[in-house]
């Protein structure tokens, strides 16, 4: 079943074609800064978009930067708000349910797919914009760094390689983890109606609700329990030392709302009226 | 009911009982109570002061909901009061520490040695040597940790000023004493400090600086996390990249260059406060002391006087003529006259005096206004 919805998302073309408007991203704002050389000032812009001007291996932090506010979660949204929603709606969710197939194994598998698809967005992302940012403005070490440091972290100690890529990985796959909240919310609406595009919105007006609460000091009472609150916690991998409290907080509430709301749509489809 | 129906709302029900077991978890856990020491507010005031050579590190949180508008120059100092920032520290003592003020573009390092100070700056690609320890210097994160803070605001208690115990309370996940300090003075806009302590070691762990009158901290800084431990040595004194951009100052603020380029002196008192010790070699700049209603004063260099006169006027201040009587070192009154513009908020205010003599003077302070006026009066002879 999980193979199944594996298949299915990888031989939709809308699959590729998010997946390269989101790498398309980075390439333009790297053929621009490559061109120009013109940094954003101190403390605007996307982080890490200062340092990548003088060494490329940053680049896919800068690009993670760049797709997590809009870019990934309307892309995770999309493909959540389809999983249940646009089977319903093309008519083939009542023949999907004729195999023998439980309504809960076939909410797993479309998680399952939704998890793959991030985890393939946010590796596509990494790898394209390393490959991008060494192309474009090289693998030397930073022109302030001497020895054997790459690059600063952002408390100026020296960072090899070996740990930059380390730190890399580690923001990829918290970057993922980070929108599975999203894609839950997604699924969620997606077993609620047979619009795609209605269950979409729905996870993006909760996003931008969130995205909103989360800039206003008078809601600070409620900003631990906010989906985004904890988005760019990935940042802190580039500290010395790292700086875990907000990347665990981070971890464990998107663990909350993949649970919460895959509970209530397990709640919601496993006992809904199939009409179409 | 139909079978159908009645599933749907078991599964339901187990997920509103599973939703209402996280949110109570929360609250559950902020209700825990917290222990008392049992030591009474004054025991907790000379532990507090006590507590300088306490090593620690941790997160914290600050605060602030001062409204200060953005001055040119001056924003390191003000940022940090307006809206909500974070730091980490980590103290090993009063001559080996490091905070670090964190943003999501980067990081500000303040790394105090027995020598000077070390600031770093992720966004400039910046590491900066400030050399020796400056006179006078504006305000820094680093003073916005609570121990940093409650230490110098609990320095300012007065016999005047009354200090009371509060409930313990958690932070961090330790339980902390609470002492209130509820201020005497009529001239200052503080109405009261709180502040609550770690039992074991003294040090702070959350301060609020509440202006007269209100229930809310104007300006509050806490630990989010806090260990009193030894922090590791490539924590507090990181070993900065090789062949980072350094250069070397010995002047770390618009305030201490200022010291530089102004020669005027400035008079010994002051709205009848003394200048504090320790200034007499740059009187030029220079802050008096009246506990909490303490201010400070420093003659601007033309040209950047305008330009903070500017700032002020697009932030809504007025100018307005300043004619004060006051008296003479013979005690016959005189008249001075001169203009002025008035910041205020509700826990500090500023002035910008430009005195008819031609030098514009920024009066600053946790004081009312009419304290100001009277300064400035007789900043001219």
């Amino acid at each position: 079943m999980i193979r199944t919805e594996l298949v299915k998302m990888l031989r939709r073309p809308r699959t590729w074609v998010s997946l390269l408007l989101l790498c398309g991203l980075p390439g333009i704002v790297a053929a621009f800064l490559g061109v120009t050389k013109i940094a954003p000032p101190a403390g605007q812009g996307p982080a890490f978009l200062s340092a990548v001007l003088s060494n490329g291996t940053l680049y896919p932090a800068a690009a993670l930067a760049m797709v997590l506010p809009l870019f990934l979660p309307v892309s995770v949204a999309v493909v959540g708000g389809d999983a249940v929603a646009g089977e319903a709606n093309s008519g083939m969710l009542r023949y999907l349910l004729l195999r023998p197939v439980g309504r809960t194994r076939l909410l797993v598998a479309k998680l399952a797919a939704l998890v793959a698809f991030v985890l393939l967005a946010v590796v596509a992302v990494t790898l394209s914009s390393y490959a991008i940012g060494i192309a474009v403005f090289g693998a030397k070490p930073a022109s302030a760094v001497t020895g054997a440091s790459l690059v600063t972290s952002m408390s100026g100690t020296g960072l090899t390689t070996h740990q930059v890529l380390l730190r890399l990985a580690c923001a990829m796959l918290y970057v993922g983890v980070s929108m599975l909240g999203v894609g839950a919310i997604a699924l969620f609406l997606s077993t609620l109606t047979d619009s795609a595009l209605g269950a979409a919105l729905g996870a993006l007006a909760a996003l931008v609700t969130s995205q909103i609460l989360v800039s206003l000091d008078a809601a600070a009472a409620v900003h631990p329990y906010l989906p985004t609150r904890y988005w760019l916690a990935w940042i802190d991998f580039f500290r010395a030392p790292v700086l875990w409290h907000d990347i665990e907080r981070g971890l464990a509430l998107q663990a909350v709302y993949v649970a919460v709301f895959l509970a209530a749509a397990w709640a919601n489809f496993a006992t809904r009226d199939i009409t179409s | 009911m139909s079978v159908v129906r009645r599933e749907a709302l078991r599964r339901w029900a187990v997920v509103g009982a599973f939703v209402a077991a996280l949110c109570a978890t929360p609250v559950a856990l902020a209700a825990l109570p917290a222990a008392s020491s049992g030591r009474d507010a004054a025991e907790q005031l000379r532990r507090v002061l006590a507590s300088g050579g306490r090593p620690h590190e941790g997160l914290i949180e600050v605060s602030g909901s001062l409204g200060l508008p953005d001055m040119p120059g001056l924003d390191e100092a003000t940022g940090p009061l307006h809206g909500t920032s974070r730091l980490r520290t980590w103290y090993d003592g009063p001559r080996r520490w490091r905070v670090a003020a964190l943003s999501t573009t980067g990081e500000r390092d303040y790394l105090g040695d027995g020598d000077g100070l070390d600031v770093w700056d992720y966004e400039r690609n910046q590491l900066t040597r400030v050399v020796g320890r400056p006179v006078v210097r504006l305000p820094n994160a680093s003073d916005l940790t609570p121990p940093s803070l409650g230490r110098r605001l609990l320095r300012l208690v007065r016999a005047s000023d009354k200090v009371t115990a509060l409930k313990s309370r958690r932070i961090a996940g330790k339980s902390a004493d609470g002492m209130r300090v509820t201020t005497g003075d009529s001239d200052t806009t503080v109405g009261a400090v709180d502040v609550w302590s770690d039992p074991s070691t003294g040090v702070p762990l959350e301060v609020h600086v509440l202006a007269r009158g209100a229930t809310r901290p104007a300006l509050s800084t806490r630990f989010l996390e806090f260990a009193a431990r030894r922090p590791a040595a490539d924590e507090v004194a990181p070993r900065p990249a090789r062949g980072l951009m350094r250069g070397t100052v010995d002047a770390p603020d618009l305030l201490s260059r200022l010291v530089t380029f102004t020669n005027l002196r400035l008079p010994d008192r002051l709205a009848g406060r003394a200048a504090m010790p320790g200034t007499a070699s740059v009187a030029s700049i220079r802050g008096y002391q009246g506990g909490f209603a303490s201010l400070a004063v420093a003659p601007l260099p033309p040209r950047y006087g305008q330009r903070l006169v500017g700032a002020a006027q697009d932030a809504g201040a007025d100018i307005t003529p300043l004619r004060l009587p006051a008296r003479s070192a013979g005690g016959s009154p005189i008249a001075h006259s001169g203009e002025y513009l008035m910041l205020t908020t509700p826990l500090l205010n500023a002035m910008l005096f430009h005195a008819d003599a031609g030098t514009t003077f920024l009066l600053v302070g946790a004081v009312r206004p009419d304290v100001l006026r009277t300064a400035a009066a007789e900043l001219t002879p």
